[in-house]
């Protein structure tokens, strides 16, 4: 049976290393990060399966609609629930300092010159950089006034998320045209869009719920050429490999 | 969960697979919830910016989604630090991120704030620990950072890395060593001016 040491917070005599470890057991993830991704699995989740009725389908199957209820019945159970899950009761809201103005301003502050830097571009970039102050993605650096530009930002992800949501919502009822509306109009009005990947995703969910595996592919290759590094990527590989 | 490109040869199968799929979506959301603050502070510490931690996150989660089936219970927070482990050690392979880039950037890190803000002190001394821990053997980072910062106990770590309760010991007592003489000389480098 071993003891542990007491940690190096607590013994340590050091101002500088207590200073450093105290700075980094304060620091939370930002309210907005999580919610892009339970946004993320359960548009995944929901990819995933869209990915498996699809290819169904393309094998020339002939329950195309039959595979739709189900993804819509998914959705309904599943990625909606995520969603609607962020909204109220998130994990991190049990800790004051997460819901503080300086820990969701770090990430929604992050600039999008582009459509939404997607996980393997922006991860390999940022090793290559020295380090830098935090709340600055080192993957596109430029320096801009972060607060304003935070609070701007963080208005802009949830008029995103909430219009995902309604396409999501229409997809649920069983009414793709109507997600393919809406997708369209979040398309139009957030053309450099951050959750645009999490769109496409819902857009080739609505297309196969509609049975229209030809432009459920069509969406994939998008999703392919447009975020190769994105989550969604991995499943519209996936759907566009078989057969 | 899903093997997509396994069965396709009928609707039964993606059916099936469809089917497959719904249940483990609660799961799903809920391993977000529970464990995004760690795997999210977990990959900050790996290396990772707060930025760029928010996507790995969603990366480690997202391969958590497609393996979910295979993740026994009881087991999640483990196969979410292996993957947040793998992902970082994946990016730092990928690039050549160069010691002299460190201590440059280091010193600037811990210039004094002109302003006097706390948040942005607060921001400044993470980024100069991330640079100390940046150098140290994964291993032992590892073992530090779950041990002083997540305040996991020994056997916790063993079971979560997968190792003998001896080995975290081990692997603690030199972490603690190197990193507390790490610290040693950025003070003594400060005392001397050599961060103005």
């Amino acid at each position: 049976m071993t003891t542990d040491p007491t940690r190096l917070l607590e013994q340590s005599r050091s101002p500088l290393l207590r200073e450093l470890l105290s700075a980094a057991r304060e620091e939370q993830p930002s309210r907005a990060g999580l919610e892009r991704t339970l946004l993320a699995v359960a548009t995944t989740g929901a990819l995933t399966a869209a990915s498996a009725s699809a290819a169904a389908s393309a094998a020339g199957a002939k329950g195309a609609s039959s595979g739709a209820l189900l993804v819509a019945k998914w959705l309904g159970l599943g990625a909606i629930a995520g969603l609607a899950t962020t909204t109220v009761a998130l994990g991190l809201d049990s800790n004051p300092r997460a819901s503080s103005p300086a820990a969701s301003v770090a990430v929604v502050a992050k600039p999008s010159p582009a459509p939404r830097a997607v996980v393997a571009p922006s991860v390999a970039a940022l090793v290559e950089a020295p380090a830098a102050p935090a709340a600055t993605s080192l993957a596109a650096p430029p320096a801009r006034p972060a607060a304003s530009l935070a609070r701007t930002s963080d208005a802009a992800l949830a008029a995103e998320l909430a219009a995902l949501d309604a396409a999501k919502t229409a997809l649920r009822a069983g009414s793709g045209q109507r997600a393919l509306v809406l997708l369209r109009q979040y398309e139009r009005d957030y053309p450099r869009g951050r959750l645009l990947p999490e769109a496409l995703g819902l857009e080739l969910n609505a297309f196969t719920s509609l049975g229209d595996p030809a432009s459920a592919r069509a969406v994939a290759q998008r999703i392919v050429t447009n975020f190769p590094g994105s989550p969604q990527a991995l499943r519209a590989r996936d759907l566009l490999a078989s057969p | 969960m899903v093997a997509l490109g396994a069965e396709t040869t009928g609707f039964a199968a993606g059916e099936r697979e469809v089917a497959e799929a719904a249940p483990s979506s609660p799961r799903l959301s809920e391993l977000v919830e529970q464990h995004y603050a760690f795997v999210w502070r977990l990959l900050r510490r790996l290396g990772f910016s707060e930025s760029d931690s928010d996507d790995a996150a969603q990366q480690v989660f997202m391969t958590a989604s497609r393996r979910i089936a295979d993740i026994r219970f009881g087991s999640e927070r483990a196969f979410l630090f292996s993957t947040a482990v793998r992902v970082a050690s994946r990016a730092r392979r990928s690039t050549q991120r160069r010691r002299e880039v460190f201590d440059a950037g280091l010193e600037d890190e811990l210039d004094p704030a002109p302003t006097g803000d706390e948040l942005l002190e607060r921001s400044r001394a993470r980024a100069a620990l991330d640079a100390i821990l940046q150098e140290m053997e994964l291993d032992l980072r590892v073992v530090l950072v779950l041990y002083e910062l997540e305040e996991l106990t020994s056997p916790e770590i063993a079971e979560l890395i997968g190792v003998p309760l001896g080995t975290v010991a081990s692997r603690l007592r030199r972490a603690r060593q190197d990193f507390e003489a790490r610290i040693a000389r950025l003070e003594a480098s400060r005392r001397t001016g050599g961060t103005r």
